[in-house]
């Protein structure tokens, strides 16, 4: 018998098994991912313009569009067929360990890169599911968590203000009232400064305004500080932002019921919630 | 007895220490000092928190009375006291200045403005002891260090100055790992600095079992036989031999001296445990693979998974802080000749522990620990008043190379890598694929043959012939809510059992009190009467 | 010096165990390659015998003496019998003398009374330091090596090979950091030129007498590389990376041959197939009867084309069987003696074929080693034959491409660490300047500052 026909015959496994692929699982390119299999589009050129964003690769992203756009492709179809796919199997690789937390910033930046080109054609911003106001406290420099925050929530379909870090108080009212979010999140990592969120809404009440929920996180905040002042939520981690968002557009929740169903919405056991 | 002395002060995060110095014979006499803060809090924001929301008058009487406590645990006449040198970071010594502290307590310009603050000038002075309210004679002069930046104070600079690179050729690093480290890259005289702020677990806080350094704190451990040994401090904070436990269940496996006698695991004992956990793989981040997911050691205490995600967390800080200096400044962490360790966490630490966990960098060849360089510099200042102004002029040298973390992207991305590393369990082969994917550096290889050189057997050099004194605080205040009920939720709900309530009258110890991170108090009073900001009176 | 730029086996099938294209001839009748597979015995001299030359020269006595007597008592028709020099041996020209000859001594009584064909390697230890100056040229370590060698040939050594250490420096960084760039410039470039100044002056000692110059082996490089990255769970070096290692070696321990070395390649020379099928010189290798001194994932797929069959080493010291001497030389021997059966039956690709096919796709390390494979590597380096650094490169670069063919064939799987080590390898390969010149400027001023013990004068760089 020949070399390959031997080679051919026998059943490796019997024989060797690698074990450190069986522990870890064999590496294979993030399309080939059974459920990113079902988000990726097979579509040209769709296909390329997500696997662009799924590959962290921002120029090619930028070509994809413009070659995309030059074609007549609709822009909102690259953003939702295309960009979007991308991006909702990063964040699905993500939450399954996959990719990891520089994976998220870069494809989001290649993802924020298409649709801004997109929407140069557009002569508009885009339709999105909703207006999602994002802020770290005044007097805080720690944004890592906000901007978390704001690329799941982008990645989820919103149009995410980011307001930056140190923001007023009255600057958070002001972009309140003029983007009328359906919610609005705000970070804060300092025991000085998280005392900011009653300060909010009581301006916010002051002025007679209500946004369904503020949604409160960062390290220093706790959930029994947060419930001590209305019209607010304990966020707990940057990837339930986008769900809490879906439970007020899609299910009309208000803040009282994402403090009580904030388990179920997200979808997850949360230590702080039980 | 007519002889003249002097005080040399420490104002920690976690505690205040005294030397009394006979000027006349230049010897130390005695040493006193606490093993907590006067003021509620775990960490400096807390402090200055709590200064702000009760009263900055309030805060630093509580400092200056908790201060003359100690001073008279020296033994000595006070009234012969000729000098105080005081050294600390710029939050501890401008609450003991008393003055402006609000420009520390927050970021960005907003706050300032608004509140129209202007930033103090935190330059080398010196003050009469009358004005600050020290009992002692009353025309003692008290030297107080400058900054040398904002967060990087006169403790950052006595470090750089006792680790004496400041004149030597060479690459060196040098940092004091406390709650927030100072972290500086001195290269050929040249100063690049950085202040990372990796959070209180690296003193044993926020962690469950945590407790800041003090008798019954578990503080090492090591590999023996098939269990962990721990070492234990007694009620001397001598490090005693404790028990050999099989950290995945808690068996013991052999009863040491301390057996039963540990009440808490301290920052280094956490650092010591993360890597033993590293090193046989009872740890794979951000898991701990033990039938309970805990690390069990003596006397029931053990570490939770949260716990490990909260001590690499802070020693990512360290990481990420350091690397981003070797980035900003275009060198390689294999080119440093020698890392210094200062302060008490980084003189207690064993450093090969450190090495293989990332606080100091990996390659790091010689060691040196330095043990409490702001005592020390204090102590050189008394008996050497000139040094304030000699000290002034290097302060204003280093101003220009100061790296603020917060607007570095470098250090962003390093940790945001942190992150994903001790949270979601990146690998350390992925992190440093991810490091040199973003051009920087990568970590380089543990070195197997560290030198340390450990210089003293304390983190205070000499004690005095007098000794150790170990001063309890006893601070309190007091405030009265009028329509109280009486119903002593809020003291069922104090964790550190700090609270009295007596008729409508509480009383909080501060030295026990968890402060504006905590306020349990307030937030679990049912008839919402109970306000933290109006403890006012002392007693 | 002739570069090979021509492979001289004409495929990979030609290839087996036992029959080289140029077999050798030495003293007391052996012939290696020449249709037989030898056992080769190894043995290290006990703790405790560096302290005296008379000391040294009883152990390795004693060594021979019981290799001998196993030889005969199990019905062996041939074996090699090598001793590795420790410090003291080379450092001492005339222990290595008396050693030796008393080697020499004893083998040649057992040949005149049985008749047995018997093969003496003497291996001096590369004691030279880069890092100590004058470097790794003209050192007194490096003269008293080339008195060792010469001291072995005079004395009766059938063979003098050795285990150099040129470009150590730069790849045992490369290797503990996972940098593709400084594995290639240690071994391809650096191991390249510093071989060709040791194998030229040895190939002119061995030419004054009796004693063919055999081979070298990347020892110091490549299985760094492969004892690093360790069993299937450890992670301190990709796998991936320490194949493409392995195959930049077989380029840079070719220089050997090039210079006039004329084998049986050192045993622990992994890369020794690659050179054989470049080159047609007999070989020497190890696997599964090497287990007294390391573990690898190749076993049997070693064995598919030796000539030699080692068991690298192992102290000298008592097992239950016998003395070490004994028990290893009776593995090798019945591993031997099966080769040889399978020769004589007309077998021996059935057989060659079986030991490939367990290990071949154990590990990529393996996988590169399967004689059809290290031929498709021996290819790739003599296409580009006459620049070590340009045939290092392809030499990677193809190792590569069979992994990459072997996943993309579903035969071999791989962890998320071994294939972004390797991809993000190849990618470097592939981005290298296609001068040599150019590279080694680059190389030079990265890693002159960065590696302390690194002294590129050692190289005339
Ligand atoms: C990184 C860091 C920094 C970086 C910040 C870089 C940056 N661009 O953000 C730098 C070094 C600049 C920094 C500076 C300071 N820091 Co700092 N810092 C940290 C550290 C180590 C980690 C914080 C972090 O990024 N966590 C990770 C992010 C992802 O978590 P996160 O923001 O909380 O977000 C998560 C959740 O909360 C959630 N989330 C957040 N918001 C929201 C909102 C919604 C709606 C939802 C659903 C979820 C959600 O999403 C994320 C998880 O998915 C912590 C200590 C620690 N171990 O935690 C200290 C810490 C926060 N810092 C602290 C301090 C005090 C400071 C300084 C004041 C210290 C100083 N010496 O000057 C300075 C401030 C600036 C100044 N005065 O100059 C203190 C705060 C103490 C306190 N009790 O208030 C801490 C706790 C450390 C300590 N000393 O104890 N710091």
């Amino acid at each position: 018998m020949s070399y390959e026909e031997l080679e051919n015959k026998m059943d490796q496994t019997f024989i060797a098994v690698r074990y450190n692929v069986e522990i870890e699982g064999a590496a294979i390119k993030p399309e080939e991912d059974l459920d990113v299999v079902n988000i990726i589009p097979t579509e040209e050129p769709f296909r390329a313009i997500a696997l662009a964003v799924l590959y962290e690769d921002r120029d090619a992203s930028l070509a994809n569009v413009e070659k995309a756009l030059a074609n007549d492709i609709p822009p909102i179809d690259i953003i939702n067929k295309g960009l979007m796919k991308g991006m909702d199997a990063v964040s699905l690789l993500y939450t399954k360990g996959f990719y990891f937390l520089p994976d998220l910033m870069l494809a989001g930046d290649g993802m924020m890169e298409g649709i801004k080109e997109c929407e140069k054609v557009l002569g508009h911003k885009s339709e999105t599911k909703g207006t999602v106001v994002s802020f770290v406290a005044e007097g805080d420099p720690h944004d890592i968590g906000k901007n978390l925050v704001v690329m799941f929530l982008r990645a989820g379909g919103y149009e995410a203000i980011d307001m930056g870090r140190d923001v007023p108080t009255v600057d958070v009212v002001k972009a309140i009232k003029e983007h009328k979010p359906i919610f609005v999140t705000g970070t804060a990592l300092m025991t000085t400064t998280m005392t900011v969120f009653p300060k909010v809404v009581e301006a916010l009440q002051k002025e007679g305004l209500e946004v369904p929920a503020i949604g409160c996180g960062g390290g220093a905040v706790r959930k029994d500080f947060v419930e001590s002042f209305p019209m607010s939520v304990y966020g707990v981690e940057a990837y339930h932002a986008p769900k809490l968002a879906d439970a007020i557009v899609k299910d009309k929740k208000t803040w009282k019921d994402l403090r009580k169903e904030y388990a179920d919405i997200v979808g997850e056991f949360v230590s702080e919630y039980s | 007895m007519n002889e003249k002395y002097a005080i040399a002060l420490d104002i920690g995060t976690s505690g205040i220490r005294a030397q009394a110095h006979n000027l006349e014979t230049s010897k130390i006499i005695s040493t006193a000092i606490t093993l907590r803060h006067p003021l509620p809090g775990a960490n400096v924001v807390d402090h200055l928190h709590f200064a702000i929301e009760v009263g900055e008058e309030t805060a630093h009487k509580l400092l200056i009375n908790t201060i003359n406590d100690v001073i008279k645990n020296l033994g000595i006449n006070l009234e012969n006291v000729e000098r105080v040198a005081v050294c600390g970071n710029p939050i501890q010594l401008s609450l003991f200045h008393n003055i402006e502290i609000r420009d520390l307590a927050y970021w960005g310009d907003n706050v300032l403005k608004r509140l129209n603050i202007t930033p103090p000038s935190r330059d080398a002075t010196i003050v009469s002891s009358d004005k600050i309210g020290l009992e002692v004679n009353q025309k003692a002069k008290i030297y107080i260090p400058p900054a040398i930046k904002h967060e990087i104070g006169a403790d950052a600079l006595a470090m750089l100055f006792k680790s004496g690179v400041l004149e030597k050729n060479g690459i060196f690093l040098v940092a004091d790992f406390g709650t927030n480290a100072e972290i500086a890259l001195v290269i050929n005289g040249d100063v690049y600095t950085c202040s990372a702020a990796a959070g209180p677990a690296i003193e044993g806080q926020m962690i469950e079992k945590g407790k800041l350094a003090s008798p019954g704190a578990i503080c090492d451990f090591e590999i023996v036989d098939s269990g962990w040994k721990s070492q234990v401090l007694d009620d001397e904070l001598i490090v005693k031999e404790g028990n050999i436990v099989d950290p995945l269940n808690g068996n013991i496996i052999y009863k040491g001296y301390m057996d039963g006698k540990s009440n808490g695991i301290t920052g280094t004992g956490v650092i010591a445990a993360f890597s033993l956990g590293l090193a046989t793989k009872i740890i794979s981040l951000p898991k701990i693979k033990s039938p309970d997911h805990m690390i069990h050691l003596q006397d029931e205490i053990y570490l939770s998974e949260k716990d490990i995600i909260m001590i690499g967390k802070a020693l990512g800080a360290f990481r990420a802080a350091y690397l981003t200096l070797a980035e900003e400044a275009g060198i390689l962490l294999t080119e440093i000749d020698s890392t210094y360790m200062a302060g008490a966490s980084g003189f207690y630490v064993d450093p090969h522990k450190s090495l293989g966990v990332g606080q100091i960098p990996p390659s790091s060849q010689e060691i040196y620990q330095l043990g409490n360089t702001s005592l020390a510099m204090a102590n050189d200042i008394v008996m050497n008043p000139d040094l304030l102004e000699k000290l002034q002029e290097i302060a204003k040298g280093m101003r220009s190379k100061h790296i603020m973390l917060a607007t570095s992207s470098i250090f962003e991305k390093i940790y945001s890598l942190e992150l994903a590393m001790c949270e979601q369990g990146m690998q350390f082969w992925m992190y440093n694929n991810w490091l040199n994917k973003y051009g920087f550096q990568k970590i380089p290889p543990q070195t197997s043959t560290p030198q340390i050189h450990k210089i003293f057997e304390r983190d205070i050099k000499e004690l005095g012939k007098n000794g150790l004194k170990i001063v309890k605080i006893n601070s309190t205040l007091m405030a009265d809510f009028e329509e109280c009920t009486n119903c002593m939720t809020c003291t069922k709900n104090c964790p550190e059992r700090a609270l009295k309530m007596e008729n409508g009258t509480a009383t909080v110890r501060t030295d026990l009190c968890n402060g504006m991170g905590c306020l349990k108090c307030e937030l679990s009073c049912p008839e919402k009467i109970f306000k933290f900001g109006k403890f006012l009176s002392m007693k | 010096m002739k570069r090979f730029t021509r492979m001289i086996y004409k495929n990979p099938d030609e290839m087996v165990f036992g029959k080289a294209k140029f077999p050798v001839s030495q003293r007391w009748n052996i012939q290696i390659g020449a249709g037989y597979v030898l056992p080769e015995i190894k043995v290290a001299p006990v703790e405790g015998s560096e302290e005296s030359k008379e000391k040294m020269v009883s152990e390795c006595r004693n060594i021979t003496q019981s290799a001998c007597d196993r030889a005969v008592a199990i019905g062996l028709p041939a074996f090699m019998l090598e001793q590795e020099h420790i410090f003291q041996q080379t450092n001492n020209p005339e222990w290595t003398a008396e050693c030796t000859q008393i080697q020499a001594e004893t083998l040649e009584n057992y040949h005149d009374e049985y008749d047995i064909k018997i093969s003496l390697r003497a291996t001096p230890a590369d004691i030279r330091l880069e890092e100590r100056s004058p470097g790794l040229r003209e050192s007194d370590y490096d003269n008293k090596v080339m008195e060792s060698i010469e001291a072995s040939a005079a004395n009766g050594a059938s063979d003098v090979a050795i285990e150099t250490i040129g470009g150590k420096s730069v790849s045992d960084y490369g290797i503990a950091r996972g940098d593709p760039k400084a594995i290639l410039f240690g071994i391809g470039v650096l191991g390249s030129i510093d071989m060709e100044y040791m194998w030229k002056r040895i190939v002119n000692v061995c030419k004054k007498y009796d004693c063919r110059p055999a081979g070298d082996t990347d020892c110091a490089q490549a299985n760094t590389a492969m004892f690093m990255a360790g069993g299937l769970l450890d992670k301190d070096c990709s796998h991936t990376l320490a194949a493409l290692a392995r195959a930049m070696a077989a380029a840079r321990s070719l220089v050997a041959v090039e210079c006039g070395a004329i084998g049986p390649l050192k045993d622990c020379g992994y890369e020794n197939p690659i050179i054989k099928a470049i080159s047609g010189v007999p070989i020497a290798t190890e696997g599964k009867n090497a287990v007294c001194a390391h573990s690898d994932l190749m076993g049997n797929l070693t064995a598919a084309v030796t000539d030699v069959w080692s068991n690298e080493s192992v102290y000298h010291r008592q097992e239950m069987g016998g003395t070490t001497p004994e028990v290893w030389l009776q593995a090798t021997g019945y591993e031997a003696a099966l080769m040889n059966t399978a020769l004589q039956t007309g077998q021996e690709k059935v057989l060659r074929d079986l030991y490939t096919l367990t290990d071949k796709y154990r590990d990529p390390q393996g996988l590169v080693l399967a004689y059809d494979n290290a031929y498709r590597i021996g290819e790739a380096i003599v296409k580009y034959g006459n620049d070590p650094y340009l045939r290092s490169r392809a030499a990677a670069l193809e190792a590569g491409a069979i992994i990459n063919e072997a996943v993309d064939a579903k035969k071999m799987y791989l962890t998320r660490f071994e294939r972004d080590s390797l991809d993000s390898a190849l990618k470097i390969f592939e981005g290298l300047p296609a001068e040599s010149d150019q590279f080694i400027d680059e190389c030079l001023r990265k890693y002159s500052r960065k590696i302390a013990e690194f002294d590129p004068k050692s190289y005339e760089l």
